[in-house]
């Protein structure tokens, strides 16, 4: 599948840099570096600068945010804007910690089966279940915004955390499945051959094959759905409520009240990307190899 | 009930393919039914009331504006492209640090829109936000603008901010298509005494079709999709400038109680994505 | 097997919801009399701004007073009567799961929770604390449809005010017009400032980050440019020559507006006319609370005018609240709006929000210099007062979302063609089937 070959190209595991081979320290590629890292720090700057605009803000006291440039590094750093921030969010991150949650391993679980089923399985109408499933990637939300308000007020889920998490389930599977149909074919052919052999079933051989030699690859599709979840603002707009309101609705209302002066709003949107940062350090390899087999899709 | 499922694992399939048939395909069919229905004000109603929203977009400057904004916002994607084709053959000279610039490029991708929305509410800021702070002490005094809140040029700005936010996908999925050509083919190629920069234009760029595919059908579907970032950034403003349709489906359907126009926004947004996004994903399906 | 179900269910298909069923009528006394009952509800409304919020917590407190066991959870919608909060609201409300009440505006306005069958009629309430015979002359008609009542008003506020920098002015050496203000007089201060002030600083802010604040002065302009035209807008026939004749003005008014006016929120506005950056604004009366926080004092720091031409009229902007029927808990919900009516709340909550207390027996003494005025105003019989269509009283819903979205338009155009907006804006009450039988022009 391509898909894992770009991802682990990535991953380190794949050809070398092209350089490698002829790099012999001539001077015109002395000069050829020093452009290219001239180059890159130029974009680096671009790409940091609104980062690095949010953190000094986020650090100064509402006075000092009127009368300082925004890209100075404050005299003295408070944090009580991400108090403040945080006081504002409270709730709203539990909602969305909770959304979140619960919409990740529903739809990672949904769309886990749906991949092995389509990968490893043969049955009537198998492809073309699977184009329409695929094609459900495609669909712009705006199309079913109607339908699924209606549906979500006729279940009393409207305003529900539950709601919230069948909504993300439910649009979550598609691109799972996709996603995992590619790791699941990876898993050789023979080693389930001789499972079934061995007279498992095939939610046996699921459970006790497929899943335990594709950890990564499930590790993968559930940070890169959590990020998703995390990070959307549509569903939670439209079937959210006050009581229920994931953080980014809350973030995006706090532009509208004068208890959030600008610290606070780059605070609260430095807590809003805190998880998502954290993954990013902590597994960005994982994040990096989902976004590549999310991209597939395509290719 | 378990043992049968034992039995018929398949059935299990039921649950995942029941969601997205009910919540795709039935809300498909029950969208375009809504767009002709008599429905007026909060409380839905079934009948048929007649072609009116379709004949009401005709009319509606608002619908104008806000397809060729949505349509304008496809030059994200030539753009997008040059500078993520840049990054990536940067990329791929095997610097020292190449990782690390590689996470940084990517890092306005993995954040949320509501949080880079409102970063760049605060970075166009026009009195006191980060880009005319910097213009100033730089010395491009004349440089300075009112960015996201003039109606000339909400739509560059935007358009800026969402290059920022999508290149470095970009550039990770093309550095992804230039090292998954084999290196045997390189080292052949080097050894007819072909150029580093003729590799690439001869060997390498062809490779690249499926990235390209790629990228663009990814920030087509943002296109078409583009609701939560201008919507955090400038509420489809000044006035209408920045309307898109999926922010005017949603101002009329959940501010107006338009439902029936709103679905058929709706509807014309899932025409385009048939018109301009499938066909480049079947050919590849097909392949 | 919770999945399974879920999916039969799914699969039935969903059909409209199921009607509300009209409450009975419960016992008012021994609700209202009840001050032991416990619990908690939720009181809905949009007032974030300084000021606003110290004044929506005092009337918590006192209806804590009376009923020590209810807590009051206070929720700020941010986004005002046009946001997408209330439609929130309203959905909720239909599903059987709103808030016990919710601010809202009488007039027009409740239209559409009257038609969806959703309030409760408050008309018992009204006579229980005789709030008919309390209240300021017109507004109880106001508040009133087909003689039952379904809100009880907490607080008015005047709508057609320019207030200004008084600092500003005199540093500058800038007299204030004395009132009345003609439309030549204000063009010529505008002109005044324009020239007096240094670069970066203009003579008028509006603060339309949120489209409300370009209606609100649109339709300032409009009573002050002719009250005919008022009348004949808010009854769904004016004409394109009168609605071209306000944008005229509009437009000439927005020459003098800084350019980034669309940046900011109405309070974010305020707050730099405190700066000093901006000399004026023309804005509704809740603007007061906002400069008292700020620690500004009127005729120290700011003075005020009614906007030019309009000196013999009152902008009516009424607060209120209302209790859906629908709601989790009924009961509570009438208390609060009982408690609305209380006089001590009225002192409490009108001292702090600056408006005019409805009430009668609310004593002057509470309001300072300008706020007085406006009371005094009211009760004069010479006072000619109008509904505000900004704030929801004299337009229906969907003639205002739309008109605040083409009137931002038009403030946010750098060169907008007036005939053609005067175009657009007939049509958009064309299209929501405006007719009204308001009587303004005496």
């Amino acid at each position: 599948m391509k898909t894992r070959a770009t991802a682990s190209g990535l991953c380190g595991n794949g050809r070398g840099s092209a350089m490698d081979s002829s790099a012999n320290g001539s001077a015109s590629t002395r000069v050829l570096y020093v452009l290219f890292y001239a180059l890159l720090l130029l974009f680096a700057v671009f790409y940091l600068l609104p980062f690095w605009g949010a953190l000094t803000t986020s650090l100064k006291q509402a006075r000092e945010v009127a009368i300082t440039n925004p890209l100075a590094f404050p005299s003295s750093p408070t944090f009580s804007p991400y108090l403040e921030a945080f006081a504002q969010l409270k709730r709203p991150l539990l909602n969305s910690v909770l959304i979140t949650v619960g919409g990740t391993l529903g739809s990672v679980f949904l769309g886990s089966i749906c991949g092995y089923a389509f990968a490893k399985y043969r049955f009537r109408y198998d492809n073309l279940i699977f184009t329409l499933l695929v094609s459900a990637i495609f669909l712009p939300y705006q199309a079913i915004l109607v339908p699924l308000f209606q549906t979500i007020r006729a279940l009393g889920l409207y305003n529900t955390i539950p709601g919230l998490i069948l909504v993300h389930t439910a649009y979550g599977i598609p691109m799972c499945a996709l996603m995992f149909r590619g790791f699941y074919g990876d898993v050789p052919d023979c080693l389930i051959k001789q499972a079934m052999m061995d007279g498992n079933g095939p939610w046996r051989i699921y459970t006790k094959i497929v899943l335990p030699s594709t950890k990564i690859a499930t590790v993968t599709v559930l940070v890169f759905q959590f990020t998703s979840i995390w990070n959307e603002m549509l569903f939670g707009l439209i079937i959210g409520g006050p009581d229920s309101m994931p953080a980014t609705i809350a973030l995006n209302n706090m532009m509208g009240t004068l208890a959030a002066e600008w610290n606070v709003q780059m605070a609260g949107s430095m807590w809003l990307a805190l998880p998502v940062l954290i993954l990013y350090i902590a597994m960005g390899k994982y994040l990096i190899r989902g976004y590549m087999a999310g991209a597939v899709t395509a290719s | 009930m378990v043992g049968f499922l034992k039995r018929n694992p398949l059935l299990l399939l039921v649950i995942p393919l029941g969601l997205v048939f009910y919540f795709v395909y039935v809300g498909i069919g029950w969208n375009l039914w809504v767009s002709v229905s008599d429905w007026r004000g909060l409380n839905a109603s079934y009948g048929f009331g007649g072609f009116g929203a379709y004949i009401r977009m005709i009319g509606d400057s608002t619908f104008w504006i806000s397809l060729r904004n949505t349509l304008l916002l496809f030059t994200i994607i030539p753009i997008c492209i040059v500078l993520g084709l840049v990054l990536a053959l940067i990329m791929d000279q095997g610097l020292k640090g190449t990782n690390l610039f590689r996470n940084l490029f990517l890092l306005p991708f993995a954040l949320s829109f509501v949080v880079t929305g409102t970063i760049w509410a605060w970075m166009y800021n026009p009195s006191s936000g980060i880009l005319n702070s910097l213009l100033r002490l730089i010395g491009l005094e004349s440089l300075t603008g009112f960015w996201h809140t003039s109606q000339q040029t909400v739509m560059p700005s935007i358009i800026l901010a969402l290059v920022w936010q999508f290149s470095g996908y970009v550039a990770l999925i093309f550095l992804a298509g230039i090292k998954s050509v084999p290196q045997s083919q390189i080292n052949a190629a080097r050894l007819d005494g072909a150029s580093q920069f003729k590799i690439y234009r001869r060997l390498v760029l062809p490779q690249l079709k499926g990235a390209l595919t790629t990228s663009v059908v990814i920030i087509a579907m943002f296109a078409l999709r583009s609701f939560d970032f201008i919507w955090v950034l400038t509420g489809g403003g000044p006035g209408y400038s920045s309307h898109t349709l999926p922010i005017q489906m949603y101002k009329e359907t959940f501010m107006s109680s338009r439902f029936p126009y709103g679905a058929a926004i709706g509807n014309v947004l899932l025409v385009l994505v048939l018109l301009l996004v499938m066909p480049l994903t079947y050919r590849s399906y097909r392949r | 097997m919770v999945s399974w179900c879920l999916i039969v269910v799914l699969l039935i298909g969903v059909a409209a919801l199921p009607g509300q069923g009209m409450a009975a009528q419960m016992d008012l006394a021994s609700i209202l009399e009840d001050t032991a009952a416990s619990g908690r509800f939720d009181v809905y409304h949009w007032w974030t701004a300084g000021g606003e919020k110290e004044a929506i917590d005092f009337a918590i407190a006192e209806f804590q007073k009376r009923y020590p066991d209810l807590k009051v959870v206070s929720n700020a919608i941010p986004g005002g009567a046009g946001g997408a909060m209330v439609m929130k609201v309203k959905v909720l409300a239909l599903t059987g799961n709103s808030p016990e009440t919710f601010q809202a505006h009488p007039g027009l306005e409740l239209q559409p929770y009257l038609d969806a069958g959703m309030l409760y009629d408050l008309t018992g309430l009204w006579e229980y604390a005789n709030i008919e015979e309390r209240l300021l002359s017109g507004i109880a008609e106001l508040c009133q449809v087909d003689g039952h009542y379904y809100i009880v008003p907490i607080g008015v506020h005047k709508t057609n005010m320019i207030y200004y920098n008084k600092r500003l002015f005199d540093q500058y050496g800038i007299t204030a017009p004395s009132e009345p203000v003609t439309w030549d007089e204000f063009w010529s201060l505008c002109e005044e400032l324009k020239q007096k002030l240094p670069a970066g600083k203009y003579p008028l802010d509006l603060g339309d980050r949120k489209g409300w604040p370009a209606t609100h002065v649109f339709e300032t302009l409009m009573i002050g440019t002719d009250p005919q035209i008022y009348e004949d807008f808010i009854n769904g026939k004016a004409t394109e020559e009168q609605v071209k004749e306000v944008l005229d003005r509009f437009k000439r008014f927005m020459s003098y507006v800084a350019p980034d006016h669309s940046a900011r929120l109405w309070y974010e506005g305020a707050g730099r006319v405190v700066a000093g950056d901006y000399a004026m604004m023309l804005q509704g009366s809740w603007i007061q609370a906002f400069f008292t926080s700020q620690g500004w004092t009127y005729g120290e720091d700011f003075g005020a005018f009614a906007a030019p031409g309009t000196s013999e009229y009152f902008g009516f902007c009424i607060d209120a609240f209302v209790v859906p029927q629908g709601s989790r808990n009924v009961p509570n919900g009438l208390r609060w709006a009982y408690m609305v009516s209380d006089p001590q709340t009225q002192i409490a909550f009108s001292r702090a929000k600056e408006s005019v207390s409805p009430y009668i027996d609310t004593p002057e003494e509470i309001y300072d210099e300008l706020t007085r005025r406006f009371r005094d105003e009211l009760i004069d019989s010479q006072t000619m007062v109008y509904p505000s269509f900004t704030h929801g009283t004299s337009l229906p819903w969907e003639a205002i979302t739309d008109l605040h979205s083409r009137i931002s338009d038009f403030a946010t155009s750098s060169n907008p063609d007036t005939e053609r907006y005067a175009r657009l804006i007939t049509q958009a009450l064309r299209e929501a089937g405006v007719r009204g039988e308001w009587d303004i022009v005496k």
